[in-house]
């Protein structure tokens, strides 16, 4: 199952996490500054799947954004690597500004997409059924 | 002017929003933290507002600050207000806030219940879908107890995104609150076939996460998943399948075997490389729990490596890096089919990524044989060379020494290519793992005592070239190696052959810049070599050089008695004294040689790493025992920190200054705390994270010093290990060579015998001798040595609670279906659905005409004579058996009403028998016989009932309603009825075998005075009708030990009655209100507000066929007593044209017994109570008991809740406890049918009831 996702840009900022597992709010500045650095030290030839302590990170990057995610021994890594673009793809069909003045929306998203720590939805126009509906709610 | 200001600073406060924080923040990058609490000062002042848009505004700016890491939970209330916002704009801001920050210690969380409870049944489905969200991130124990019901019903939600939303989070809830597994269990299962594709992998996922932790309790689903996995076209699906049945297939190989053809169908189909992967790894996982040597399965095995090869030769460094980590597993099964490979592997040690590099290395490991060893060992030695940054030079260093040490050092042939290896490896620059090369050395040269002249030779160069070693800091780390060198020589000096060299080498005042504890061997050593020395000058009978040689010593030794390492003072000190006496003995011609060996005579053997765990603890030393006094608790202030995932080592604390008043560092250390708490950007210290820090590629910038190893250093006299792969090839081929002559010789023989039969294939391990004698000296061990004691699995790992077998609820017949006591509990007031069983289901969906009310006055008429007749009829029932098929005709049709009433009676007799049964043997077998029994319980009548209630059916029809019921149950209850009064006019008795135990098994029942008693539930259950009337059946459960221990004990005036609403008409029953008259001693809890007379709504309304429990919560002052309580529950019938008020009066009864818990107590325990005289006795007796002794003792364990402390042939005593602490002890004494009861209590009354009640079980039978 997934443990965490990360969104960080290239300065190592966090942009946006959820966490599927608790992580006290002490720790979870220096376990986020910890995977940061694993991933973005990377350079671009080498492979996207790292091992960290008792899990696995799978990272992509997209231009200065960075989308880690946090997942057990037993989660297949190549699965994961393509949500990570599927949901890539979803935010950049429903956004066409930056994503970061958005991000509770994004959070949306990514709950419609993963619950729980396991993947619930891919395809695109039922994970942006509820933001619809929200948005016509919004402008009615 | 001023106002105008202040009003624009108020708009500009509510406008802003999260895109003005972040924006805020952007551009403050300076004052970052100021801009920021200025903000949240904004946050507090908008929080303070009545208005909900500007509350949801400021939440939604705080769930940003805290990703930031900012502490928000002061803002928890908050949080919850607009969680409970009806406008899903807001609520959703609210559970994502609270989703975020939320966490199982947040105390407001207790305050969502009801909230979310609300959200979970609202219509809106986005309201229900973002509570079931924010509900998988903060799920409490408490709120999946609470909740546990409502998600299940949720779980068959007519929306599909719903559906999904639920099943997932079940899992959660499972994790939370193992209890609901077993209820929920056959729902879940349910979903796998959902025909909504996404509740389908919601269910998938979770089973696969529940079966991973417990594979063996989903077993049973194999078949279904099977099913699914051939039919699915959802990859993900898929990839979850066939990682659950890699699980599974441990426990079960017929089922690999089955797997194998689809999996390869998947493998040559699939254009998904996810997919191929999972089915790769899943076949490599089964062919693993294969049992090897399965010709036909290495078919499926070299398409897993060919499909292997495609993936690590792709240009994706990701299936590069995947493909790799797969092969490793096949390795270690099928070695043979990855070795064909090794170019490939070798190929990817030159990759420029650096992780498929250490995966490569990895696999290398596995690959080595005693063939290729040495072959494997000259590329890495080269990459060593080659390699970039000391990390990954380090990596390979320990990867060859691994790769070489391996099992016992199994695949090395000849040891001096290892000592020249581990020689070469010493001109490593700046590695970190000198120790390990050292210890290596030390290994090998102890175990192989035929290596020790060569490794000597070879230590003795290395002391020689000791410079090259020392010659600058860098090389720090590797000069551990001299450690080893300097003792080898020292220790095994006999094999050196210039040992007067070696000692000079060893006294070189240079030494001194050395490490001390490498100083001290040297120092120690070169004693070692100096006994040896003289012993050889001695010989020579050349007594100068002797003398000479102890000047030496006595010349360097100086050195080292003024080194500041204590060590090396005390040695270098000793030893010298020592040289000197020894020269003043020379002085005078006194041979001294022997003596100076004696003192290092003796051979050091290895110990066996486990050697201590396995001395055996000496008699009367208890290791748990305190030597000193404990320290006290406060000592532990310090928080441990808390591992994230895995647990982290904890941190030791420092020792404490003692000078600084303790107060005042307790408060500096709080402030200190409490500052980093609140700075996000602290990163709080652990050595984990550290370590990772240094490992971290980041550090590859350090520049090293690349020495251009085109010129390697060679160091005259160290041999290179490459001239022994060349001698090793020479060496084999002569070895084959003379083999084969010998087998052609033998082969010859042989044809002229048998014929040719063997055929020399290529060279096998086995073929391979080592050069040397290989004789490892075992690792020593203590006498007596104890078995070694495995590690345990992780205690505190939250799935073993979710060990829960899972089959039996499926299937009722003869196994265990799901009790009552696992139903998911209600609190309070609170509705629930109860989960239904098979047999339950087909009896809601029994429905009874409403003309039939007539019959609930009836029942009232004949309720005193019922009961007589209850009582009658269980004396009688003992012997009896079903009634046959001509009986029941016969006595169907005379007595109608009141077998009508008697009917219940009889079946909630049996289920206690089987109840009794099951509580009160813990023998498997009579657990078994309770399984039959229920089966024929539940399971029988179906048939039976067909064929006698056939013929019997129709002329019930004009006279009785009931006729439209087709559950069988019912059916059964005629038989059951016609066949107690067929006995009554017959008394024919017919001895049922599953009864024996049986003997007046309704009491309960009878005392709890309940109109009609029935028990429809599966057996094993403690429900007993307490009113009925066409509408609306109500059974009660009585109020015994499942609350008990659900925490009525702290408080122990509360019994808790949960009670099942059943509907049994076909309209809707709804405005249920339940009432209850209080007495002085027992009050229905009611909520705050409501006056003593009011009436609780029941929590849910009924459709058709539904039943539902709710529980209710009553406060009794005293329970010495037996309670009656009488109660009314009103509710409307709904018709689709009209709605009719309704009651139904019913009398709640608490017995004694019902107070008391079966609580265990050991027979020393309760020696003490009995002496300890503060209880008073009282005693029973009773005549005419004709039951077997244990019959009788497991009749009062389980209707009176005691437990057996001791038996002694036909003499027990027994225990039990009230709900208020009251202990009770019984002593039961047997003689024919006369039974004596001696007990005690501490309070008299509640005793005389108890006994009472027990007399009056046993006056029944």
């Amino acid at each position: 199952m997934i443990k965490f996702v990360l969104m960080v840009n290239r300065q190592g900022q966090t942009r946006l996490s959820r966490y599927y597992q608790p992580v006290e709010l002490s720790r979870r500045a220096q376990l986020e500054a910890d995977v940061v650095r694993c991933c973005l030290s990377r350079r671009r030839e080498q492979c996207s799947f790292v091992e960290y302590k008792d899990f696995k990170l799978i990272y992509r990057q997209y231009a200065a954004l960075f989308i880690v995610v946090a997942v057990t021994e037993n989660e297949n890594e190549l699965s994961v690597y393509e949500l990570v673009h599927n949901f890539v793809e979803v935010l950049d069909k429903y956004f066409s500004r930056v994503i970061m003045f958005n991000l509770d929306r994004v959070h949306i998203i990514l709950d419609e997409m993963i619950q729980n720590g396991h993947v619930v939805e891919t395809n695109r126009n039922r994970v942006l059924a509820p933001l619809s509906a929200l948005d016509k709610l919004a402008d009615g | 002017m001023a106002l105008k200001i202040v009003k624009g600073s108020i708009d500009r406060m509510f406008d802003k929003n999260l895109q003005d924080l972040v924006r805020g923040i952007r551009n403050h990058k300076e004052d970052e933290a100021k801009y920021i609490s200025t903000c949240i000062d904004e946050i507090k002042q908008e929080l303070k507002q009545d208005n909900i848009a500007v509350k949801a505004n400021a939440v939604c700016k705080l769930t940003y600050l805290q990703m930031l890491g900012y502490d928000v939970s002061w803002a928890a209330f908050n949080i919850v207000e607009v969680m409970s916002s009806s406008k899903f704009t807001y609520k959703r801001i609210g559970y994502l806030a609270a989703s975020q920050c939320f966490h199982e210690s947040t105390d407001v969380i207790m305050l969502t219940t009801n909230q979310i409870r609300k959200d979970l049944s609202s219509p809106n489905q986005y309201d229900t879908g973002v509570a079931l969200t924010g509900l998988s991130c903060f799920v409490t124990p408490d709120l999946a107890r609470d909740l546990a019901n409502d998600i299940m019903t949720l779980m068959s939600h007519t929306k599909p995104y719903i559906r999904k939303k639920a099943v997932l989070i079940m899992y959660k809830v499972f994790l939370k609150y193992p209890e609901s597994l077993r209820p929920a269990f056959p729902r879940l299962k349910e979903k796998l076939e959902d025909p909504d594709p996404g509740v389908q992998s919601a269910a998938v996922n979770v089973i696969c996460e529940l079966a991973r932790r417990n594979p063996k309790n989903y077993l049973s689903l194999a078949p279904l998943f099977f099913k699914l996995m051939t039919s699915s076209t959802n990859n993900w699906v898929l990839i979850k399948i066939i990682k659950l049945f890699g699980a599974l297939t441990p426990l079960e190989p017929r089922l690999g075997k089955k797997l194998i053809e689809p999996l390869t169908n998947l493998i040559h189909s699939t254009s998904a490389m996810s997919l191929l992967y999972e089915c790769v790894n899943t076949v490599i996982a089964v062919l693993i729990s294969l049992s090897s040597g399965m010709p036909n399965h290495s078919a499926s095995i070299q398409l897993c490596v060919q499909k292997l090869r495609i993936l690590i030769e792709d240009s994706d460094q990701n299936l590069k890096y995947l493909g790799l980590l797969a092969m490793s597993k096949i390795l270690k099964t099928h070695p043979k089919s990855v070795q064909s490979h090794k170019d490939l592997i070798l190929q990817c040690l030159d990759d420029k990524d650096e992780s498929i590099r250490l995966r490569a290395l990895d696999l290398l490991y596995g690959m080595v044989s005693k063939k290729n060893l040495m072959e494997i060992v000259k590329k890495l030695m080269l990459h060593v060379d080659k390699a970039e940054g000391t990390t990954y030079r380090d990596e390979l260093l320990t990867k060859i020494i691994d790769i070489c040490s391996q099992s016992n050092y199994q695949y090395i042939t000849n040891f001096e290519w290892y000592i020249s290896i581990l020689v070469e490896l010493t001109r490593l620059e700046g590695t970190r793992h000198g120790h390990l090369i050292a210890s290596q050395m030390l290994d090998v040269a102890i175990r192989v005592k035929a290596i020790r002249g060569f490794a000597v030779a070879q230590m003795a160069t290395l002391l020689d070239n000791a410079h090259l070693l020392t010659g600058n800091m860098q090389r720090m780390g590797i000069c551990e190696v001299l450690y080893a060198a300097a003792w080898i020589c020292g220790e095994f000096s006999e094999h050196l052959e210039n040992p007067m060299q070696t000692l000079e080498a060893m006294l070189r005042p240079k030494v001194a810049t050395l490490p001390g504890h490498i100083q001290a061997v040297y120092v120690q050593n070169a004693a070692k070599l100096f006994a040896t020395v003289l012993k050889s000058q001695e010989g020579n009978t050349n007594s100068t050089a002797a003398q000479e040689t102890s000047q030496l010593m006595i010349d360097r030794l100086p050195v080292f008695v003024q080194s500041a390492n204590l060590e090396v003072q005390e040695r270098a000190s000793c030893i010298l004294q020592l040289v000197k006496y020894i020269q003043k003995l020379q002085q005078k011609d006194v041979e001294v040689a022997e003596e100076v060996s004696a003192l290092f005579a003796g051979e050091l053997n290895p110990v066996a790493p486990k050697a201590q765990k396995k001395v055996p603890v000496p008699e009367g030393l208890d290791l748990d025992a305190w030597i000193n006094e404990p320290p006290s608790e406060s000592e532990s202030e310090d928080e441990q920190p808390k591992a994230i995932f895995a647990k982290e080592e904890p941190k030791h604390s420092r020792p404490r200054h003692t000078e600084v008043d303790e107060k005042e560092l307790a408060r500096r250390r709080e402030a200190r705390k409490q500052e980093q708490a609140n700075n996000p950007f602290y990163i709080k210290a652990s050595p984990s994270s550290q370590k990772v820090y240094q490992e971290a590629p980041g550090v590859e910038h350090i520049p090293v010093v690349h020495i251009d190893l085109s010129v390697p250093l060679k160091v005259p006299g160290l041999p290179m290990s490459d001239q022994y792969v060349k001698l090793e090839e020479e060496r084999r081929q002569k070895e084959r060579a003379e083999k084969k002559k010998k087998e052609k010789k033998k082969r010859k023989e042989k044809r002229s015998s048998r014929g040719r039969k063997h055929d020399s294939g290529p060279e096998s391990e086995e073929d391979i001798t080592p050069a040397h004698m290989v004789d490892i000296v075992t690792e020593e061990m203590p006498e007596n040595a104890l078995p070694s004691d495995d590690d345990d699995k992780d205690p505190n790992d939250p799935h073993k609670a979710l060990d829960i077998d899972l089959d039996n609820l499926m299937e009722s017949a003869g196994r265990r279906p799901l009790a009552d006591t696992e139903k998911l509990p209600v609190r309070s007031h609170r509705a629930a659905e109860a989960p239904k069983s098979p047999v339950e289901d087909g009896e809601a969906a029994s429905q009874e005409p409403k003309k039939k009310s007539s019959k609930e006055k009836r029942e009232k008429k004949d309720k005193d004579r019922e009961r007589k007749k209850s009582k009658e009829e269980k004396k009688k029932k003992k012997k009896h058996k079903h009634g046959e098929k001509e009986e029941d005709l016969m006595g169907g049709q005379v007595d109608e009403p009141v077998g009508q009433a008697d009917e219940p009676v009889v079946q909630s007799e049996e289920t206690n028998e089987v109840a009794e049964v099951a509580a009160t043997s813990t023998s498997a077998e009579v657990l078994a016989a309770a399984a039959a029994a229920a089966a024929a319980a539940e399971a029988d009548p179906v048939p039976e009932a067909a064929s006698a209630t056939a013929p019997e059916s129709e002329p019930d029809e004009p006279k009785d309603a009931e006729v439209d019921e087709t559950k069988s149950s019912k059916h059964k209850k005629k038989k059951q009825k016609k066949e107690k009064e067929e006995k009554e006019k017959k008394k024919k008795k017919k001895h049922h075998h599953h009864h024996h135990h049986s003997d007046g098994g309704g009491e309960d029942s009878v005392q709890n005075g309940t109109v009609e008693e029935e028990e429809p539930l599966p057996p094993m259950s403690n429900y007993c009708l307490l009113a009925e009337n066409s509408y609306i059946k109500m059974m009660m459960e009585d109020a015994d030990e499942v609350y008990d221990i659900q925490g009525n004990l702290q408080d122990g005036s509360q019994v808790v009655v949960s009670i099942i609403f059943e509907n049994k008409c076909d309209s809707f029953l709804k405005s249920m209100e339940f009432n209850v008259l209080d007495s002085l001693n027992s009050k229905l809890q009611r909520p705050e507000g409501s006056g003593p007379h009011d009436g609780l709504t029941v929590p849910f309304q009924l459709p058709p066929g539904v039943s539902n429990e709710a529980r209710f919560v009553f406060t009794v002052q005293s329970i010495v007593m037996q309670q009656k309580l009488k109660g009314t529950l009103t509710f409307i019938v709904k018709n689709e044209d009209s709605s009719t008020h309704e009651k139904l009066d019913f009398k709640l009864h608490f017995t004694c017994t019902s107070y008391l818990i079966t609580t265990p107590c050991y027979s020393d325990a309760f020696a003490k109570l009995l002496e300890s005289g503060d209880l008073k006795g009282s005693s029973v007796r009773l005549e005419g008991v004709d039951m077997p002794f244990h019959h009788l003792l497991a009749r009062i364990c389980f209707h009176h809740h005691f437990s057996v402390v001791e038996r002694i042939d036909s003499c027990a005593s027994m225990y039990s406890r009230s709900i208020q602490g009251h202990h009770v002890c019984l002593l039961v004494k047997t003689s024919g049918q006369t039974v004596s009861i001696d007990a005690k209590c501490d309070e008299p009354t509640l005793l005389g009831n108890v006994l009472d009640e027990i007399k009056q079980t046993f006056s029944q039978c």
